[in-house]
């Protein structure tokens, strides 16, 4: 049938544009390469306590601090437990912390950042004021003093990190939203009779949706910095649970004597906020290769 | 004839930080029913200005300062937005300028086109996209069936106007802006678009306000016409009349541009356009009128009404002794 044809070859058009995005972010090796470290991080972050050789809560001070080993691949910590084992299973905290806090930032934040740009008014001044205020905070002591009064724990963790972060998304998201709403298939869209609510969602919303997907991203390594540096000041995660901030925080003084302790898991830490930032590079060229200046990376 | 739109002394202005722009100062015309009403006009005119206005489609910092729209009886000016959203491309719609922005570049034509019909008729717009084809068989799409699942990028200019044109016809309203909708396209697609209009016109007998800067294609198309300048009504009366026997200085220098002589250079009136922020004082076109007495410096003129005819002009007035007041 006709119909269906053109449906067919509608179907294949979209396939052909979703293949040109993937090509165009494959051809940056950086972002491609990124992607399976990504992919694989999140491979230990789902299946890190059954691929872990070791319990990681196991300490045995007999085997304290031991360098690497065919037995222990990144060698042992100050209590004598797997430090592999620990960064396998403390992956599921600090991704999962900060996918949790990067989703619940930008959803609060391109929610208001949407309304701001498109009402604009009295709603608007005061939205982009209190941003402004929690702009002029620095990030993480913004965190810092959020932790402190939730309490320690993974979800005050998450609050903290995605209130303190989603002032960004509000200010992004209002600066797209401010040139879509002046096109005119907007007054066009009014034209046609449709309510203020219904033209935000409909037409504004998926036309700057590509932005916001590559300040996520980048937004994932920030916040993976913020959660480790937290673990680091010994606000995160309460030992013995093992994220890899408060891994590298709780063995510092092993640092000159032992320094693989340390190592690392920091070295795991930069891998993912690294990955993070290319797939974002990525992305950006990717999706929309114009718009290259506006971001706050991670 | 009934009157489908009245407006009535209409002020917009446009406030600025250089100061107050009166884009439309004290504009009141009718547009009957079934007719073409032209409204001619230089660029900064303020004929974009009254068009967005009519719907209330206008952005800060434009500003409705006073003065009435009343469209088949009720002033639209006074309706809240969700009585304004029912009007609104159901009884009343609006062909744009230029078809290559109008249209939301992330979605299918004819989905746009459709959600005309979601908007006023409830349920999910996939549903009407039998009615979209039915309408781009209307106005003259190739091909409709898969013209409805086309991005706007694919089309070209004249496609999109005619998509525009559907979506404005969709609900077969009472009244269709036409806000320049061929300015942006080359001759030939404009002739094709104006022959396509007329044909709807008759078809589903609506009013047309038309506005353009081109006043030769109104003497074609319109049933009446009304000249702008600088945000004030000169002339209204019947395009035929208009051509004939124009009767405001600044219709009479519209029309003598229009006239072509070969090796004569065509003629142009002097000066430009007044800053709408200090117009000048009396008539504006005083400036520039080559019929300029000295009274017209000083008084503004009223809108006389001279055989059915309206004209903003103090050559036709009784005070035309230059002195005399009335």
């Amino acid at each position: 049938m006709e119909r269906m044809r053109i449906l067919r070859e509608i179907e294949e058009a979209k396939r052909k544009r979703r293949r040109e995005i993937w090509e165009t972010f494959k051809s940056s090796k950086a972002a491609y390469i990124s992607l399976y470290i990504v992919g694989f991080l999140i491979f230990i972050a789902l299946f890190g306590p059954v691929i872990a050789p070791y319990n990681p809560y196991d300490f045995d001070l007999s085997k304290a601090k031991m360098p690497p080993s065919l037995s222990h691949p990144f060698g042992t910590d100050g209590l004598g437990r797997d430090i592999l084992s620990r960064i396998f299973v403390g992956a599921r905290y600090t991704i999962g912390i900060s996918l949790a806090s990067v989703a619940i930032g930008a959803f609060i934040g391109v929610l208001l950042g949407l309304f701001s740009g498109y009402m604009r008014g009295l709603w608007d001044t005061i939205i982009q004021r209190i941003v402004d205020v929690m702009l002029a905070f620095p990030t993480i002591l913004l965190a810092i003093a959020l932790v402190a009064s939730l309490g320690r724990g993974v979800l005050s963790l998450i609050i903290a990190i995605a209130v303190s972060t989603f002032p960004v998304y509000v200010r992004l998201t209002r600066g797209v939203v401010l040139q879509i709403v002046g096109e005119d298939y907007i007054a066009a869209a009014k034209m046609l009779g449709r309510s203020s609510l219904y033209i935000m969602f409909r037409h504004v919303l998926p036309n700057s949706l590509s932005p916001i997907i590559v300040q996520s991203t980048y937004y994932m390594g920030s916040s993976i910095l913020i959660a480790s540096s937290l673990g680091f000041l010994g606000l995160g995660v309460p030992s013995p649970t093992p994220e890899w901030g408060s891994m590298i925080g709780s063995e510092r003084i092993y640092l000159f004597s032992s320094p693989h302790i340390v190592v690392f898991p920091g070295l795991f830490i930069m891998i993912a906020v690294l990955s993070f930032n290319l797939i974002g590079d990525g992305l950006r060229d990717a999706l929309d290769p114009k718009m290259r200046t506006y971001f706050r990376r991670g | 004839m009934e009157k489908i739109l009245e407006v009535q002394d209409l002020r917009v202005y446009y406030d600025l930080p250089q100061g107050t722009v009166k884009a439309v100062d004290g504009v009141s015309f009718e547009v009957y029913d079934g007719e073409i009403f032209g409204i001619a006009g230089e660029s900064g005119s303020g004929k974009s200005t009254l068009a967005l206005a009519i719907p209330r489609l206008l952005r800060p910092p434009a500003k409705i300062v006073s003065g009435k729209i009343l469209f088949m009886g009720r002033d639209l000016l006074t309706l809240d937005d969700k009585d304004l959203r029912k009007i609104r491309g159901r009884e009343i719609s609006m062909i744009f300028q230029d078809p290559n922005t109008y249209l939301n570049p992330v979605y299918f034509t004819g989905y746009q086109v459709a959600e005309v019909y979601e908007a006023h008729r409830g349920g999910a717009f996939k549903k009407y996209l039998g009615e979209v084809v039915k309408l781009f068989k209307t106005v003259k799409i190739a091909d409709p069936e898969r013209r409805v699942f086309t991005y706007p990028h694919q089309m070209s200019g004249g496609m999109k106007q005619r998509v525009l044109i559907s979506m404005a016809i969709a609900e077969r309203p009472r009244l269709i802006i036409a806000d320049e909708p061929t300015s942006a396209l080359d001759v030939t697609i404009q002739a094709e678009i104006m022959d396509l209009l007329n044909e709807i016109k008759k078809e589903i007998r609506t009013s047309i306000i038309f506005i353009t800067h081109d006043l030769s294609l109104l003497l074609e198309i319109a049933d009446r016409i009304m000249i702008m300048y600088a945000g004030k009504v000169v002339e209204i009366g019947r395009a035929d009349e208009i051509a004939k026997d124009p009767m405001h200085p600044y219709t009479k220098a519209l029309l003598a541009t229009l006239r072509y002589e070969r090796k004569k250079r065509l003629y142009t009136i002097p000066g430009s356009l007044p800053s709408l922020i200090k117009p000048p004082s009396g008539c504006r076109f005083h400036p520039r009128c080559l019929f300029a007495k000295d009274v017209c410096r000083e008084k503004e003129p009223q809108i006389l009404n001279i055989n059915g005819r309206k004209v903003s002009c103090i050559l036709y007035g009784d005070e035309y002794e230059p002195g005399s007041q009335s």
